[in-house]
C-alpha cells in the first residue's frame, strides 16, 4: 500500500535512516523509541508533509486517503467542532455519528477552548476517521493525559481498529504498552547508534 | 456598554465645559465657544454644504481605503510569507514609509495634473507601506502546525483563506484598518486642500483664509463623528462576531 525507503533524513546531523518498510492493508505498526528518535519527522515523511529527505515514498494508488492524528489536536479554534469536521471532509449529515463513535454527545457546536484535552483528542481521531482514510497516522495519541482517561481512550482506540481490519495503521509511541496493545508489527528507532531495527514480524495477543 | 456609553459622553461633557469656560474667559473671535460652532455645523447642514462636502470626502476615503487595504494586504501576505518577496520589497516599503505624505501628494499633482486619480492615487501610495508592514507581521505568525493540519487534510485554496488564513490575520487585518481609517482622512483633507475645489479639506481651506475657526472647527468635528459612526456600527460589531470563539463560556471541563 505504501513503501518507504529512506536512505536519510537530516536536519543538522543525520536524524533517520537508513530504513526501508512497506505498509500492507490492514497492517498495524508500531515505531517505538524515545523521545528525540525521529519518530514524529518518520510520520511526517509517511504522510507526505515532509518530502526534504532523500529516498523514496511509493503509494500504491494516487488517490490513497491517509488520515493523521496529530500529537496536539490541532483543532481549528475559531471553528466549531462540527466545523472542523466538515472542514477536513466530513459531511454535514455525518458529523453527530462520526462524534457519536468516539463517544461525545452534545459537543458539535461547542468551539475547541471549550474541550478538554482528551475531548477535543476524541475530536480529532473522530475527524480522522471520518473521512474514511486507507491509512491511520496516530502520533502519541495517549501522552498527557491522565491515567484512567488514557486508559479509556486506548480501549476505544482498540475498539474502533477492530471494527474496521482493513484499515492499516501507523503509531507512534514512547510507550511500549500502547505499541503492545494497539498494533501487530513494531519498528524501533534507536537515537544513539544511529542504527535501526527491522519490524520484528511478531503479532501480540491482543492485536491478533 | 450602556456604562461605557455613560462615560464616553461624560468625558465629551467634561470637554464641553473645559471649553466653554475658555472660550469666555479668553473672549476672542480666534476662540469660539462650542455654541457657535454648533450654531454653524446647523446652518452649513441646512444650507446643504455640510453634507455635500462630507460625502464628497467620505468617497474619497472610502476608495482610497479599500484599494489600500486590498493592494497592502496582499504585498504584506506575499513579503511575510516569501523570502524573495521580502527582498525585493522591503527597499520600496522602507522608501514610501519614510516619504512624506506632502511631497507624495505634490509630486503626483504636478505629473498628472489637479485630477481626482491623482488625489485618490497619492492616497493609496501614503496608506499601502502601513497595511503591507502591519500584514507582514500576520503572515509571519500563522501557526505551522495548523498548515500542516490542513496540508494533511487537504483544504483547497478557498478553505485555506478563509477557514485557515483569515481568522490568524484577523487581528492585524483589524489593526491595519483602524490605523488606517485615522491616516487616511487626514490625508485626504491635505489632499483636498492643496488640489481639489470640493470636500471638507477645501472647506476648511476656505475658511482658513478668512480664519474662520467656528466653520473650521464644525467641519472637523462633522467628520470625527463620522469616523466614530463607523467604529461604532461597522468596526465593533466585525470585531465581536469574528471574536466569538474567544469569548464564549469558559470550558465546562476542567
Amino acid at each position: 500500500m505504501l513503501e518507504l525507503k529512506l536512505e536519510s533524513k537530516a536536519y543538522d546531523r543525520r536524524v533517520l535512516g537508513p530504513l526501508e518498510f512497506r505498509i500492507e492493508p490492514g497492517q498495524r505498526l508500531a515505531l517505538v523509541g524515545p523521545s528525540g528518535c525521529g519518530k514524529t519527522t518518520l510520520l511526517n515523511i509517511i504522510a507526505g508533509l515532509d518530502s526534504d529527505y532523500t529516498g523514496t515514498r511509493r503509494v500504491q494508488r494516487e488517490d490513497l486517503l491517509i488520515a493523521y492524528m496529530f500529537q496536539e489536536p490541532r483543532l481549528l479554534p475559531w471553528r466549531t467542532v462540527a466545523q472542523n469536521l466538515v472542514l477536513a471532509g466530513t459531511g454535514e449529515a455525518s458529523v453527530d455519528a462520526a462524534l457519536a463513535e468516539v463517544g461525545l454527545h452534545d459537543v458539535a457546536h461547542l468551539y475547541p477552548r471549550q474541550l478538554s484535552l482528551g475531548m477535543a483528542r476524541r475530536v480529532a481521531l473522530a475527524r480522522a476517521l471520518a473521512i474514511k482514510p486507507d491509512l491511520l497516522l496516530l502520533d502519541e495519541p495517549l501522552v498527557s493525559l491522565d491515567p484512567p482517561t488514557a486508559g479509556q481512550l486506548r480501549q476505544l482506540l482498540k475498539a474502533l481498529l477492530a471494527e474496521r481490519p482493513w484499515l492499516s495503521m501507523v503509531l507512534v509511541s514512547h510507550d511500549p504498552v500502547d505499541a503492545q496493545e494497539l498494533a501487530d508489527s513494531w519498528l524501533s528507532l534507536e537515537p544513539k547508534n544511529e542504527r535501526v531495527l527491522l519490524p520484528s514480524e511478531e503479532k501480540t495477543a491482543s492485536a491478533g | 456598554m450602556i456604562s461605557r456609553l455613560r462615560d464616553y459622553l461624560l468625558v465629551i461633557a467634561i470637554l464641553g465645559v473645559a471649553w466653554q469656560l475658555i472660550a469666555a474667559w479668553l473672549n476672542d473671535p480666534l476662540l469660539p465657544a462650542p455654541g457657535q460652532v454648533l450654531a454653524v455645523l446647523g446652518s452649513e447642514l441646512e444650507r446643504g454644504a455640510l453634507l455635500h462636502h462630507l460625502l464628497v470626502t467620505l468617497r474619497r476615503v472610502a476608495i482610497a481605503f479599500l484599494f489600500a487595504m486590498l493592494l497592502g494586504t496582499l504585498l504584506g501576505w506575499y513579503m511575510g510569507r516569501y523570502r524573495q518577496a521580502n527582498r525585493w520589497g522591503d527597499p520600496l516599503l522602507v522608501l514610501f514609509l519614510n516619504l512624506p505624505a506632502l511631497v507624495l501628494i505634490i509630486l503626483l499633482y504636478v505629473w498628472m495634473g489637479l485630477v481626482e486619480s491623482a488625489a485618490v492615487l497619492a492616497v493609496i501610495l501614503n496608506k499601502v507601506p502601513n497595511v503591507a508592514v502591519t500584514i507582514r507581521e500576520g503572515a509571519r505568525s500563522l501557526d505551522p502546525q495548523l498548515e500542516q493540519m490542513a496540508q494533511a487534510y487537504r483544504f483547497n485554496l478557498r478553505r485555506r483563506v478563509l477557514d485557515l488564513w483569515l481568522p490568524q490575520l484577523f487581528p492585524y487585518l483589524m489593526g491595519a484598518m483602524r490605523s488606517g481609517l485615522a491616516l487616511i482622512w487626514k490625508i485626504v483633507l491635505v489632499v483636498e486642500l492643496l488640489g481639489r475645489s470640493d470636500g471638507i479639506g477645501f472647506q476648511l481651506h476656505q475658511a482658513f483664509q478668512i480664519f474662520d475657526v467656528a466653520a473650521i472647527l464644525a467641519y472637523s468635528f462633522s467628520f470625527i463623528l463620522v469616523v466614530q459612526l463607523i467604529e461604532w456600527l461597522l468596526l465593533q460589531p466585525l470585531e465581536r462576531s469574528a471574536r466569538r470563539w474567544q469569548t464564549e463560556e469558559e470550558p465546562r471541563h476542567a
